[in-house]
């Protein structure tokens, strides 16, 4: 009967990894239908992989250096005194934290999950998991420098604060740390939920020199963990970019609806880093509608083929599906309102 | 306590209290967007330019961009000019452009309306009418003051009333050459760089006097500057100096042309092939066509934009300093060189692009010496310089025009006190500006101190102006 419990996970397991290679081999098989040279292909994949993995690796490294940091020097009396007592105010407050904690989509995720362990409230994470990525001084300036202080900058901090901030107050409302995490995230404050108060040992803050040494052993474990998370959704990304041409998602339609949901689908299946993502939406303006850029700039960086795997290493994956449906749906009714409602 | 209260309350496996919350604001999120899309399309397709605006040149094109792509019938079925006026239209993206085939008339308001309901390609509308007025101003006359001194500057003035005359540029080293747009708003000039010897072409903003240097020639010559008649570039003299080259001269006049439809502007040879040389370069007025001289093979080369560069010899003995291109470029007219008795005079050439064919325009054996022509806007008529050396004799040459259609000639300005030397039609095709040297004084004697002065020339009314004295080089400012 144990045995039998063990298997079922196993074989869980084995038959999404059977019905996705599947899937992938369907795509290849396709693309080669139409005539492509395999090599060909096989070369952008991996050009491309290549592209998204080295892109993302010195944030995802940054992002486990600030957790081995956060790990080493920030207590959870930190956290319980800094963060506001009201979980509205707080999880409000989570959508600025980016910028104290300047990172990406990529490095985003081990920031969250050490907070997590530090006591941050759950919703809290939640908003700053979707905010941090955007709301931070490097991709400001990025923005900036592309579109200068305009509607496509104001738009894309206001619209991401409120996506982070509504989502998190549903979790806020509505969720208890333990449905929404992995065991490994909860562990030891349950979330700092309030649903359990753990008793801590009082400790005392490391000396700098041990404290670094602490932070780096942790950010190096870290990174290893979430490396792996980072190269499959690499590789799932650059095979969704070279099976599923860009040319045909845009081609789908530029009117004021579809343009948004298309946007958001190149969002998500380009994983373009937010620090430059600016840039290459610049390459949309004139074309596609002001909405739809609005969306891919702040769906993007909220949600990706990656950073939903690296979510995955948080979340349980129930709460991933509702990490990228209500973040994809407010986006989208947010975009679709302003190309009907509003001149940009 | 804690890990009693999780045993003791253990969570649904299918729905929570938290899913269920979840799907309630996805629903709520999926109906809000239905709600947004069923309540439709409160802005439409936006206009965000139109131009021109205020006061606009005879020759200004009408520009309606959009903010996304559109459905091209839908939008030229609904834009109506008042007073109606016929032309091209042409899409650049987003961007329509609306060329009239006759320049408007000046001191006239027109007004342009693009009715509601033009579509985008994605089938969204615009939604309101957009009506927009503009005036035409009264072409202009530039031209380079003071003739006799340096350094010489431009200076623009109205015909109808010179004492306005204002100085434009004010160059300490002196303008050698300049164009202006065919839009009439700025001025392409060359300037002598005091430091190098060489000159440069640069860009004159009429309306703000903003300078754009548009060729950086430290070791070459780079002047005569003329504009395509879209505006979209530059035809220009490169004489290379080759002062880094032991043993090597300067090299021959070359034309090169600056694109302006780059950013920023870039400049390349016009022919690609280093052993063509070339200079005078004529636009014609479509600007398709630009026809040069070439003094390697002793003929006009006509290039053709729209055939891949492709070009026309015309051979002849004259030079090149006299050409002038159809305004539909298929016809050349140009002088030949006739000796006889020891003396040279000139009739005229015409060479028909389309049948390849070279008419004499004008009898070689009549009495006659032609130089300078020009085409009217609509290519019914050619001014030409000319002085006849029989009984109607003239010491200097005189204007006269020859209609195109039966090649009849009637004499157009006629005081032989004056050399009439540069001429130029304005874009409605009623006015010429004329530079023209006093080469007698008023009784009749040799005229020691003259100067060049600047006249236009108003055919309905036979009217002559003078605007300007001790001034050369006119150009039309429309």
């Amino acid at each position: 009967m144990q045995a039998n419990q063990e298997v079922k996970p196993i074989l869980r397991r084995m038959i999404w990894w059977l019905i996705g290679l599947v899937v992938v081999g369907v795509l290849f098989a396709a693309v080669l239908g139409t005539g492509q040279d395999a090599g060909m292909v096989l070369s952008i994949f991996s050009t491309r992989f290549l592209g998204i993995f080295i892109e993302a690796v010195p944030f995802l490294l940054l992002g486990t250096l600030v957790s081995g940091l956060l790990e080493a020097f920030v207590s959870h009396d930190d956290i319980a005194r800094l963060t506001p007592r009201n979980p509205i105010l707080a999880t409000i407050a989570g959508a600025f934290m980016g910028f104290a904690f300047p990172v990406c989509e990529c490095g985003v995720v081990p920031v969250v999950r050490r907070l997590y362990s530090k006591g941050l409230p759950m919703s809290v994470g939640v908003t700053f998991l979707l905010a941090a990525p955007v709301m931070n001084p490097v991709v400001f300036i990025s923005t900036y420098i592309a579109f200068g202080l305009g509607p496509v900058l104001i738009g894309r901090f206001v619209i991401t604060a409120i996506v982070a901030i509504g989502v998190g107050l549903v979790f806020a409302l509505g969720a208890r740390p333990q449905e929404v995490l992995q065991p490994h995230s909860l562990m030891p404050v349950m979330g700092g939920s309030g649903d359990v108060i753990p008793l801590y040992a009082k400790t005392k803050r490391p000396s700098l020199l041990v404290g670094l040494r602490q932070a780096l052993d942790m950010a190096g474990d870290e990174f290893f963990e979430m490396g792996r998370y980072l190269i499959v959704g690499s590789l799932l990304a650059a095979a969704m970019q070279t099976l599923v041409s860009q040319d045909v998602l845009l081609a789908l339609g530029r009117g004021p609806v579809v343009s948004v949901m298309v946007m958001q689908i190149v969002a998500f299946v380009l994983s373009v880093c937010s620090t430059v993502d600016a840039f290459l939406a610049l390459a949309f303006v004139g074309t596609f509608t002001t909405g739809s850029i609005l969306a891919f700039l702040t769906f993007g960086p909220m949600v990706d083929i990656k950073s939903t795997l690296m979510f995955l290493g948080v979340f349980k994956r129930r709460t991933v599906f509702y990490l990228i449906v209500l973040p994809m749906l407010m986006t989208l009714l947010i975009g679709i309102w302003l190309n009907l409602n509003v001149v940009l | 306590m804690s890990n009693e209260r999780i045993q003791s309350r253990p969570l649904n496996p299918s729905l929570s209290r938290f899913d269920s919350m979840v799907i309630l604001v996805i629903l709520a999120l999926v109906v809000g967007i239905g709600l947004t899309v069923i309540l439709g399309d409160r802005v439409g397709v936006q206009i965000i330019r139109t131009a021109p605006d205020d006061l606009a040149s005879s020759t200004a094109r009408v520009v309606i961009q959009f903010n996304e792509a559109m459905d091209w019938d839908s939008v030229t079925q609904r834009i109506s000019f008042s007073p109606p006026v016929e032309g091209d239209y042409s899409w650049s993206g987003t961007t329509l452009r609306f060329l009239p085939t006759t320049a408007l008339t000046p001191g006239s308001d027109y007004t342009v309306t693009l009715k509601a309901d033009s579509q985008s390609v994605d089938g969204r509308k615009v939604l309101e009418d957009k009506i927009f007025t503009f005036t035409i101003r009264t072409p202009r006359v530039a031209y380079l003051m003071p003739a006799n001194t340096a350094p010489q500057n431009v200076w623009v003035a109205d015909p109808a009333d010179p004492s306005t005359a204002k100085q434009v540029t004010f160059s300490p080293s002196g303008i050698l050459n300049f164009d202006a747009s065919p839009d009439g708003t700025r001025i392409a000039f060359a300037e002598r760089n005091t430091s190098t010897g060489t000159s440069d072409i640069k860009l004159l903003d009429l309306e703000n006097g903003a300078l754009q240097q548009l060729t950086n020639c430290p070791d070459s010559d780079c002047n005569s500057p003329v504009w395509r008649p879209d505006g979209t570039m530059i035809a220009y003299h490169r004489i290379d100096l080759n002062s880094d080259l032991t043993n090597v001269g300067t090299s021959p006049t070359r034309v090169w042309l600056i694109d302006l439809s780059t950013t920023p502007a870039t400049t390349r040879p016009l022919f690609s092939d280093s052993q063509i040389l070339g200079y005078n370069p004529e636009w014609s007025a479509d600007g398709k066509r630009v026809a040069v001289y070439d003094n390697n093979s002793q003929g006009i080369l006509v290039y053709d934009f729209d055939d891949e560069g492709s070009t026309t010899l015309i051979p002849t003995r004259n030079g090149g300093s006299d050409i002038s291109i159809s305004p539909d470029g298929t016809k050349v007219v140009f002088p030949n060189l006739i000796i006889e008795n020891a003396s040279a005079r000139s009739n005229l050439l015409m060479a028909d692009l389309t049948t390849n064919q070279v008419i004499e325009l004008s009898n070689p054996s009549e009495p006659l010496d032609d130089a300078t022509t020009a085409w009217s806007p609509d290519g019914r008529y050619l001014a030409i310089a000319r002085r006849y050396l029989d009984d109607r004799f003239t010491r200097t040459r005189q204007l006269y025009l020859m209609d195109m259609q039966d090649q009849s000639v009637v004499p157009l300005v006629m005081d032989e006190r004056y050399f009439n030397g540069f001429f130029s039609w304005d874009p409605q095709g009623t006015s010429l500006v004329i530079q023209r040297f006093p080469e007698l004084t008023e009784d009749n004697q040799p005229n020691n101190e003259g100067t060049p002065e600047i006249w236009t020339y108003e055919l309905d009314t036979q009217t002559l102006v003078k605007v300007a004295t001790n001034a050369y080089l006119p150009r039309w400012v429309p």
